[in-house]
């Protein structure tokens, strides 16, 4: 490669991430969150292949060495950085990553600039040699991997889609939890999962109360809740009924009286 | 023969740079006139394989009959092909070599994925979902994980994943898939660095990664969001970066990226830290028993080092990882001694009873022996001309611990599991002693080829197909998910990720809501999973004897109060399937011994105990406060 092909030995170039990697990291911190995450990513880049040319310049490493170290050092700043900051009793959050990441990165570009023209730093790499049709074959490889690419997406698109539509038995469920300091009452929740909306009437019987009785209908996915006053000493039963009519229990709770 | 050692010099090389000289990058294309044309072609037919796989996932879960019989077919059209090609003599290009490897790299991460492609389901990675929640929630390294307690000590997995979900706002199912796919390309690419440093010659290299792939736990365990992934390709880096450190210059920047590598395994995976010592450490020997001057002291420089650290960690960070590797340790004494007693495998206490598929077991065992068969040969082969390198003892004596997993798998009443965890580390030396030996293999097949011989053409040219195929299905049918596990499908009573449904995880989810983190549960081994990680319980594994059917008799009372549950969680589909797994709870007397399922009258049993309260009723699944009970009385 040559000096003009190697972005790291062009002074403007360096000068320009070199200023650039605070504002991605401004931007990563406090930022909306498509430029968070552009900014997270672009100095999460900065730092693994900066920091790989600081830590071990091009000569004597290959493409692939070169790649795997730009991808482990982001990786390892973040888990390191991380594990340090909670060793100093820092929140963990964010803003936190965002600084992190940004310091690193800048720490790398400017330790790549430092660098940048010493005589150990070879100016000619080879590059790989790169794997292109050759001889009219540029349809055959187009074709190939776009009928590849189409296979990998329909077999995304059926796991995604059978997977969102596998049936499970359908259910319903009902709690009671004593709530409050004092447990003076029961929280009660009612949570269908039913395939369509449906009718339940719960009745609810404190101590030697006669129940009381409520109907609800629910669509699937959706939480009745009800508090109901119960001193401790009473037991409360809920039983939950699905439809209107029938008899037979669909759902039932008990709780036994505390304290007595 | 390309040497072990590192050549420095190149007679055809001498104005390419050390790494491509290093790499074999420089050598010219051969016999493959007109461009690696074959590629286009394998990604076509591998992504085919992978279509027909999520054909029978899709059949799995639908109960489409027939369809699921394309697992196999496509699991085989996935992998062959690839490694036909990185066999081939045919593949005169490096970065076609990079390529395949990337390839794999893809489907395989399609097909583990692709099981459960909008949850996480699988129980080892919902702990560390758990305990990246955790991060996130409280800012904190150190917030209890109870599904997991021992992670809270190596956090350097869920600090990655906070790290990310946290920037980027991407939910954390995301971000673990996200990760998890970073961090198994990692291992794939600090792999193949490895195999290009000490091999020196790229397409060992990619035969290696090839032959990798296929090890047990590659697809799906090792590509899982657990710690042991971020620690593996790390491990890998460490031993890279002290190869590195042969080279002249840059030593200060590379001993900071070995010491950024050990510090990394040390911080994020327990067993792979040990790995790590005793791996540097064998490499130090080596270095120490054939000395020479100068620079085979870093070895032993990395190995004080690591040991430093990893001692260091667990003696002040991290004390409780003895007590969780204890049990391991347990299970291997109790197989030593059951061995002595003449009980093998599943014949010993505790053993599993789930059998494997006859064909599957074949499948194991023949890709057991032709490794074996590999490692001699490379052992053979290697020996004699490079005794004198000290890397070549340490990789031939790590090929061979493929005898003890083997023997380990056989032997000990865990040994399937235990062995498919080791397999991890010890396919690394299997993979590059099997891909030497297979390049000089295919290199001497092509110096004495007869064409005239068309038997033994024929033979030459099917050989490496099989191979390929029973090397594949041997790791996939010995690894994870096992037989009954293989396809996603409907509810499996303590079937792990087979019974992670919408009903277990709403009970979970109430759990937390409703009564706060950090109660004491007992539970079937479902419960123990989705209680502790969506529901954030601190749950307790030896309860069968809260399932016996004799309500609050003494030995549970005393049970309840020693272990202080308050909470008991209750499966009646226990009642109605035999578990998947062989065992009901997480620890199980009756493991691999149950006939029938648990009597529905065992399971209600609370019901008829004083004093408890039936606190969530789903159908299937009741939840008990045991308070103030007779079982607490």
């Amino acid at each position: 490669m040559t000096v003009e092909g190697d972005p790291f030995a062009r002074s403007g170039w360096l000068a320009t991430v070199v200023v650039a990697v605070p504002l991605l990291g401004v931007a990563d911190a406090v930022g909306p969150r498509p430029f968070a995450v552009l900014g997270f990513a672009a100095n999460l880049t900065v730092l693994g292949v900066a920091g790989g040319r600081a830590l071990l310049g091009r000569a004597g490493l290959s493409a692939v060495e070169r790649a795997t170290v730009a991808l482990a050092l982001p990786i390892a700043v973040l888990v390191l950085g991380t594990i340090a900051a909670a060793a100093l009793r820092l929140h963990l959050d964010r803003p936190l990553w965002a600084a992190l990441v940004a310091l690193a990165a800048e720490a790398a570009a400017v330790g790549v600039l430092s660098r940048r023209g010493q005589p150990s730093e070879p100016r000619n790499p080879r590059r790989w040699r790169a794997m292109r049709p050759q001889g009219g074959r540029g349809i055959f490889w187009a074709t190939s991997l776009t009928a590849a690419g189409a296979m990998l997406a329909a077999a995304v698109a059926l796991s995604v889609w059978t997977a969102g539509r596998q049936s499970y038995p359908v259910f319903s469920a009902l709690s009671a939890m004593r709530a409050g300091g004092a447990e003076r009452s029961v929280e009660i929740e009612l949570t269908s999962e039913e395939a369509a909306p449906t009718r339940f009437i719960v009745a609810v019987a404190v101590g030697s109360a006669r129940p009381a009785s409520i109907t609800l209908r629910l669509a699937p996915g959706v939480t009745w809740r009800k508090t109901v006053p119960a001193p401790t000493s009473a037991s409360v039963t809920v039983v939950a009924y699905r439809g209107t009519r029938s008899r037979v229990p669909y759902r039932e709770v008990h709780l036994v009286p505390r304290g007595t | 023969m390309v040497p072990i050692r590192l050549p420095t010099a190149s007679p055809s090389g001498r104005n390419y740079p050390a790494a491509a000289r290093a790499t074999g990058l420089q050598r010219r294309a051969g016999g493959d006139v007109g461009g690696p044309v074959a590629f286009p072609l394998i990604a076509l037919l591998s992504s085919v394989g992978t279509l027909a796989v999520a054909a029978a996932y899709a059949a799995g879960r639908e109960g489409w009959p027939y369809l699921s019989a394309l697992f196999w077919p496509g699991q085989l059209l996935v992998y062959v092909p690839i490694a036909l090609r990185a066999y081939s003599p045919r593949l005169t290009a490096s970065a076609e070599g990079f390529a395949l490897l990337l390839l794999l790299f893809v489907q395989q991460t399609l097909l583990f994925r692709m099981y459960s492609p909008l949850a996480l389901k699988f129980p080892d990675e919902l702990q560390h979902w758990r305990g990246t929640v955790n991060v996130i929630q409280s800012g904190r390294l150190d917030q209890a994980n109870y599904s997991l307690p021992v992670a809270v000590h190596y956090p350097g997995l869920e600090a990655l994943g906070g790290a990310v979900s946290a920037s980027t706002g991407l939910s954390l199912t995301a971000t673990a898939f996200i990760v998890a796919a970073l961090l198994h390309l990692l291992l794939v690419c600090a792999l193949y660095v490895l195999c290009l440093r000490i091999r020196a010659d790229w397409r060992v290299a990619t035969l290696a990664c090839v032959i990798y792939a296929a090890n047990p736990l590659f697809m799906f365990f090792d590509a899982m969001y657990i710690y042991q992934s971020l620690a593996l390709p790390f491990l890998l880096l460490a031993v890279w970066a002290l190869r590195l450190l042969r080279l002249p210059g840059h030593a200060a920047g590379r001993w900071v990226v070995l010491l950024i590598a050990i510090g990394m395994v040390t911080v994020s995976h327990h067993v792979t830290s040990f790995v790590m010592v005793a791996l540097l450490g064998s490499l130090a020997a080596a270095g120490r028993c054939r000395p020479r001057p100068g620079r085979e002291l870093q070895p032993v420089a990395a190995w004080l080092i690591a040991t430093a650290a990893v001692l260091a960690w667990v003696l002040l960070a991290a004390r409780d990882v003895f007590g969780y590797l204890a049990p391991v340790a347990g299970y291997l004494g109790d197989s030593a001694t059951g061995l002595l007693h003449g009980q093998l495998g599943g014949t010993a206490p505790g053993g599993a009873s789930v059998a494997e598929p006859l064909d599957e077991r074949l499948a194991a065992i023949g890709a057991l022996g032709i490794l074996a068969f590999l490692v001699l040969r490379g052992s053979r082969y290697l020996w004699p001309e490079r005794h004198a390198e000290p890397w070549t003892l340490p990789l031939i004596g790590g090929a061979w611990l493929i005898f003890a997993a083997g023997g380990l798998r056989f032997v000990a009443s865990d040994g399937a599991e235990l062995s498919g965890r080791a397999s991890t580390f010890i396919y690394i030396p299997v993979a590059l002693i099997a891909a030497i030996v297979l390049h000089d293999i295919r290199r001497r097949g092509l110096d004495h080829h007869d064409t005239g011989r068309r038997g033994l053409a024929l033979l030459d040219r099917a050989t490496p197909v099989v191979a390929a195929a029973v090397i594949l299905m041997g790791g996939v049918a010995s690894g994870w998910p096992p037989a009954w596990d293989r396809l996603p499908g409907p509810h499996l009573a303590a079937g792990f990720e087979r019974s992670v449904d919408p009903q277990g995880i709403a009970a979970a989810e109430w759990a937390l809501s409703a009564i706060g983190p950090g109660h004491r549960w007992a539970g079937d081994l479902t419960a123990y999973t989705l209680l502790a990680t969506i529901g954030d319980q601190n749950t307790v594994r030896g309860v069968a004897v809260l399932f016996d059917g004799r309500g609050a008799d003494a030995a549970a009372s005393s049970f309840v109060k020693r272990q202080d549950i308050e909470f008991l969680a209750v499966d009646l589909r226990d009642s109605m399937q035999l578990p998947a797994s062989g065992a009901y709870f997480p620890i199980d007397p009756n493991a691999g011994r149950y006939s029938s399922p648990l009597p529905r009258t065992d399971l209600t049993a609370p019901d008829r105990v004083t004093g408890v309260s039936l606190i969530y009723d789903s159908g299937d699944i009741d939840l008990y406060d045991l308070r103030g009970s007779a079982y607490d009385g």
